[in-house]
């Protein structure tokens, strides 16, 4: 079996996998990162989201081959010790989350959002969410974390 | 919201559990792994409905890698003629669900199982066991299951003295429903069908379980009850339930659809045949085609009422699909459907009846949406024959205090008038409309559950709280527990901690279900705790040498009272936790109480829509919840609930639905084609908290979650009306049906 | 679910992805952005022997312009050719349709060729190159030949793309003043792929239509230019009359499969409504 390297949350890493492994079986059972979850077989639901050099990405629609050499970051990646990352600090204050199972990936989504749009209008974000389903919350509060969070990172 | 003293309760804490799951270090079913774990595969039947004549698992067991192959003769058999409830289920229909017995019952039912030691050996393996079907034809919706010729799913269920597909009936009858009939200047009467929806949680069912050599079980899996995976799988495997250990992970959402076992008895199975743990977690796929949606329905719904909008008569008729196994919530739907109003003269009647689809599951207020929706589309026809207000008419026939319930129960004190008037007054209500937008208003009821409740409150020896419960949080109640305790002990809600236990370290406790865990918990989370308020009270009567009832406990201290007042100074919790050994050891309590008093709870909604007739599509402008939550003990949960239940309504109500092949196969088991809302769908979901305290309650908690669910359907469909003059009668009212009855509607012109 | 076992490489030349494909013909799969793909290998509706994986490839996701062309590399991602100064200068329509194409984390990942080769019926791109009148540059192993987006597309995911050849980039007519666009699609859901949908390009000559390109997609089993009614609107007048024989004309063009979206006749009507707002857009 090939043996596939990258840097996953600062870390170097490396594994030796079947071809066909997802990226998120590679995170999740190679590597213990269980943050990153799966909802679905067809790439709708977007629990899985990671970043891969910057970008969000479903890391079930990518193989961990192809991530070789990649800079990783998944939702273990992001608070600096017990200090969360201020998008997670915004779902944890704002409520954010009921059951919590699509939290990593939304948190994941809306990064990329507020990097690429840091001052995001309430239909931006959510037209942003529409590869992430949210089954518990109606999305109303998931929308107000991504706001806040918005804004505490635009300072 | 009223006006209280309370300083943790109303408070929108933060919840206890809110760093693990921002950070993704929360432990969901699947997240958990042992050493030497093997994986287990479902084998699922490829026909609707087969007689299994024989499996033949030899080639499976000899593939190399595998470890243990389960079918059905390793489960425990539940005679079909003895009945043997457990909560709502019987496990009858349970054995015969996890693992199809005498005749698989629907595409996807479970055949066999085979553990080995990947993922895809198991699946690889799976194919190589044989079995001989008999394939038998099908029926798969309500009317093809009662056609004269319908293929028969189970020749144990006669219905009138005939072998039938109806599995059971319910009624509730009040009054004389002729001679309210007779009374009625105005009589409505429609037909109506919802569709089979999934509840869809994110989270696809998965559990690791591990067999020791001793005979124990452990069983980490994702559930609305450890308690009822420690039943179920001790019932279906024959282990004593004092050999089971079942812990709770995290749960991915579940609202009604993990409230029974499909994988834990299996992995049981398995991996006491392997002497191995092993792991099952289920695609999305086998989600969506055998795990529990809720019924589709048919119903017959007529009303009639006097000029001034006085209802004399009220009839609602319901046929809702079981699925493959009886057990539709027909007691939810005939139940609920005339709850919100007080009728002289009312009957519903409900007819469970069996097809070749997966077993229907819970589904928040399990019923309660289909039988509200007939009723609250009639009743806006009604409004509008009598040129009413939609909420006058509802105010003048609404339930209070007093009323008797067609369905029994006489009510308390509640908050259904009160949701009315809310809605009456709020802004949304009056805001004004553009061209082919609408609004719609409807209202519902869910009867809430008390129950089987258990909690241990413990101080440590530092002077913080441990409180452990029984339940699975789902949606925030682990928030809501410490806000109570914290309230009780006058202390920080940081310094109480609040745990599910396992079956092993928790007393029985009844399902995440009913909307009864924040009731339930705080029942015997308030005895524990003032329990713990005694002991710690008794304590510095001693440390002070004066009488226990002299002693008062606020702001977190013991304090001198009466006579003693001022005597001494205060004893903290923490100085009194270090010296607990003076009284006699550790301080803390328990409390196991079946529950009661947990009131129906009522909301009224709001929605506004605008349609686009060229296209068919509509979309949600505004929608707002109103409803009597008893007290809000964490505002912002309570409005999670409410925003959430609104949101799957208006998915019910516009898009959501199982499509079938004509070989009986769901032909759209994914998030793809089965189509929950995505944010860009939704508006912000406005809440109206209204605060009737349940006086059967220590802190008035009513039951919130389910409500949310049952008017929405209606409250779309009838905004729609209002926006293009159609009356919507089926759901999904998705583009294509809108489209095709707005054409329809052109054509009648 | 896992994918069935296959080899997987990453090809750094495009001579090694010649002699993969001569090696496994059609039991090799192409893996560019993989948005479509992996999710039918996930789905086991496709079982390869061999991925390669062409992302590593260099010079194939280059987005240029001459003034008169604009270039886009087969392995531009979405999210690049959303934000491409030169498209939104030279083809504004592709700019237009970009948001339509799934949702972010789909558009970082997923290619403008990736799309393209997969010749979905229901997917925007294939349906704006056609409206563009694109050309394809398609790599063999012995060069490089062009094929016009109005021959390359030939059914249900079928193009002209031989199994020894890569799709390694498209040339795109630069947009010339006074030439106007549209977009307009309908999905169940925000993000879905569309029910129906088209794209628009053209000129008003005074109150006349000219040069008028209308790409249609999810109308058949492959991305459609509507010839008849583009033949019903081009000299003449922007009014009901001309719309609505434009609306007629449809008729012959589009040839929708129903499906779970609904019947085809009903696709025909939503064709005809948005080709009414399409034609509005572009007036406007």
């Amino acid at each position: 079996m090939p043996t596939v390297s990258m840097t996953v949350n600062g870390k170097s890493v490396s594994a030796e996998v079947e071809p066909r492994t997802l990226l998120v079986q590679y995170l999740r059972e190679h590597l213990g990162l269980t943050g990153t979850h799966v909802g679905c077989d067809t790439s709708q639901c977007g629990a899985c989201v990671v970043h891969v050099n910057g970008e969000s990405l479903k890391s079930c629609t990518m193989l961990a081959g192809q991530a070789e050499g990649a800079d990783v970051t998944t939702i273990e990646g992001l608070a600096n010790g017990d200090d969360l990352h201020p998008m997670q600090e915004a779902f944890r204050e704002n409520h954010g989350l009921q059951c919590g199972f699509c939290t990593p990936g939304m948190v994941m989504s809306a990064l990329d959002l507020v990097k690429q749009n840091p001052d995001p209008s309430e239909k931006e974000v959510r037209e942003w969410l529409e590869g992430n389903l949210c089954r518990c919350t109606g999305y109303h509060n998931i929308v107000k974390s991504i706001l806040a969070g918005a804004e505490a990172l635009r300072g | 919201m009223s006006e209280t003293t309370n300083k943790w309760i109303g408070q929108n804490t933060i919840r206890p559990d809110g760093a693990p799951k921002v950070t993704g270090s929360a432990a969901f079913a699947a997240d958990t792994n042992m050493p030497g774990m093997i994986w287990g595969s479902v084998l699922r039947s490829p026909h609707a409905h087969a007689r299994i004549k024989s499996i033949d698992t030899s080639k499976a067991e000899a593939h190399p890698g595998v470890k243990a192959v389960v079918t059905a003769a390793d489960i425990v058999d539940f005679p079909v003629d003895t009945p043997f409830p457990l909560g709502i289920q019987d496990m009858r229909w349970m054995c015969r669900n996890v693992m199809a017995r005498e005749k698989a019952l629907f595409h996807g039912h479970p055949v066999a199982a085979v553990a080995a030691t990947s993922e895809a050996i198991a699946a690889e393996a799976c194919k190589l066991i044989e079995v001989d079907y008999e394939v038998l034809p099908h029926a798969i919706e309500i009317d093809d299951a009662l056609a004269p010729d319908a293929p028969i799913l189970h020749d144990f269920i006669e219905f009138e003295g005939k072998p039938s597909n109806i599995a059971g009936t319910l009624e509730h009858t009040k009054g004389d429903i002729e001679a309210g009939f007779a009374e009625a200047d105005v009589i409505i009467e429609r037909d109506f069908t919802t569709r089979p929806v999934h509840q869809g949680y994110i989270e696809p069912h998965a559990c690791l379980v591990s067999v020791a050599a001793d005979g124990k079980a452990t069983i980490w899996s994702s559930s609305q009850g450890q308690f009822m995976v420690r039943a179920m799988t001790g019932l279906l495997t024959g282990i004593p339930q004092s050999d089971i250990r079942a812990i709770p992970a995290e749960i991915g959402g579940g609202f009604g659809g993990k409230t029974i076992v499909y994988l834990e008895p299996l992995a049981t199975i398995l991996s006491k045949k392997s002497g191995r743990p092993v792991k099952m977690v289920m695609t999305r796929e086998e989600v969506m085609r055998a795990s529990g949606p809720t019924s589709g329905s048919k119903s017959t719904i007529k009303i009639g009422a006097k000029k001034d909008g006085t209802i004399t008569a009220a009839e609602g008729i319901y046929w809702l699909q079981a699925g493959g196994l009886p057990g539709s919530p027909i007691r939810g739907a005939v139940g609920c459907a005339l709850a919100p109003y007080d009728i002289p003269n009312g009957r519903t009647f409900g007819y469970d009846v069996v097809s070749n689809r997966s077993k229907v599951a819970a589904y928040r207020a399990p019923g309660a949406p289909i039988g509200a929706f007939g009723i609250e589309c009639v009743l806006d026809e009604i409004a509008e024959e009598l040129g009413m207000d939609p909420l006058d008419l509802r105010l003048k026939n609404a339930a209070k205090e007093g009323t008797q319930a067609v369905h029994g129960p006489t009510y308390p004190l509640m908050g259904y008038v009160e949701s009315l008037e809310a809605a009456k007054a709020h802004d949304h209500y009056k805001a004004p409309l553009g061209p082919n937008q609408g609004r719609g208003v409807a209202s519902g009821f869910w009867f809430n559950a008390g129950g089987e409740s258990s909690a241990q409150v413990n101080i440590t020896e530092d002077g913080n709280v441990v409180v452990t419960t029984g339940h699975p949080d789902i949606g925030g109640s682990r928030a809501g527990i410490a806000n109570i305790c914290a309230e009780l002990l006058g202390i920080d809600y940081r310094r109480v901690s609040v745990l599910i236990g396992d079956t092993a370290t928790i007393g029985f406790s009844n399902l995440t279900g009913g909307s009864r865990v924040l009731f339930a918990s705080s029942i015997v989370v308030t005895e524990s705790t003032n329990n713990v308020i005694g002991t710690l009270c008794a304590l510095a009567a001693k440390i002070w040498d004066i009488d226990p009832e002299a002693v008062i406990w606020e702001d977190g201290e013991a304090r001198p009272a009466g006579a003693n007042a001022g005597q001494f100074p205060p004893l903290t919790l923490e100085e009194l936790a270090a010296r607990a050994n003076e009284s006699g050891g550790p301080i803390g309590a328990g409390a196991q109480i079946n529950t009661t008093g947990a009131e129906g709870g009522f909301g009224t909604h709001i929605c506004d829509v605008e349609v686009d007739p060229e296209l068919g599509t509509v979309q949600v402008l505004r929608y707002t919840v109103l409803q009597d939550v008893g007290r809000a003990v964490h505002p912002s949960y309570v409005e999670g609930q409410m925003q959430g239940g609104a949101v799957q309504a208006i998915g019910w109500a516009l898009n959501e639905e199982y499509i079938y092949n004509k070989n009986g196969h769901v032909d759209n088991p994914g998030f793809l084609d089965y189509r929950m809302p995505v944010a860009s769908d939704m508006p912000m979901i406005d809440t109206h908290i209204i605060e009737i305290p349940n006086p059967k309650h220590p802190q008035g908690v009513r039951g919130v979650g389910e409500v949310p669910l049952v008017p929405g359907l209606a409250a779309v469909r009838n905004a729609i009306h209002d926006a293009v003059g159609v009356r919507f009668n089926d759901l999904p009212m998705s583009p294509p049906v809108v489209l095709d009855a707005l054409d329809m509607a052109e054509a009648a012109e | 679910m896992k994918p069935a076992p296959f080899a997987y490489v990453r090809a750094e030349t495009l001579d090694q992805v010649f002699d993969l494909l001569d090696e496994y013909g059609d039991e090799a799969k192409i893996l560019a952005g993989g948005q479509s793909l992996m999710a039918t290998l996930n789905m086991r509706l496709s079982t390869p022997e061999v991925l390669i994986d062409i992302n590593h490839l260099e010079g194939l996701s280059d987005i240029s312009s001459d003034g008169d062309v604009l270039r886009i590399g087969a392995l531009a991602r979405h999210s690049d050719v959303l934000e491409s100064e030169h498209v939104q200068k030279h083809a504004p329509l592709i700019a237009k349709t970009m948001p339509h194409v799934a949702h972010q984390a789909i558009r970082n990942r997923g290619t403008f060729g990736g799309s393209v080769a997969f010749a979905d019926p229901a997917a925007e791109l294939p349906a704006v190159t056609r409206a563009l009148g694109a050309i394809f540059v398609l790599q063999g192993r012995d060069g490089q030949r062009k094929v016009a987006a109005d021959d390359f597309f030939q059914g249900l995911f079928e193009t002209d793309l031989k199994e020894n050849e890569l799709l390694v980039g498209a040339e795109i007519p630069a947009i010339k003043d006074g030439e106007r666009t549209a977009f307009m699609e309908l999905a169940r859901r925000h993000g879905d792929y569309a029910i129906v949908g088209l794209a628009v390009q053209g000129r008003l000559e005074g109150d006349t239509f000219a040069d008028m390109r209308l790409g249609f997609f999810g109308a058949g089993d492959q991305p459609i230019l509507a010839k008849s009614a583009i033949a019903a609107l081009n000299g003449q007048p922007n009014n009901e009359g001309t719309i609505k024989n434009a609306q007629d004309a449809l008729d012959a063009d589009l040839d929708p499969m129903p499906d779970l979206n609904g019947p085809a006749e009903m696709k025909m009507h939503l064709a005809r409504v948005l080709t009414k707002r399409a034609l509005a857009e572009l007036a406007a």
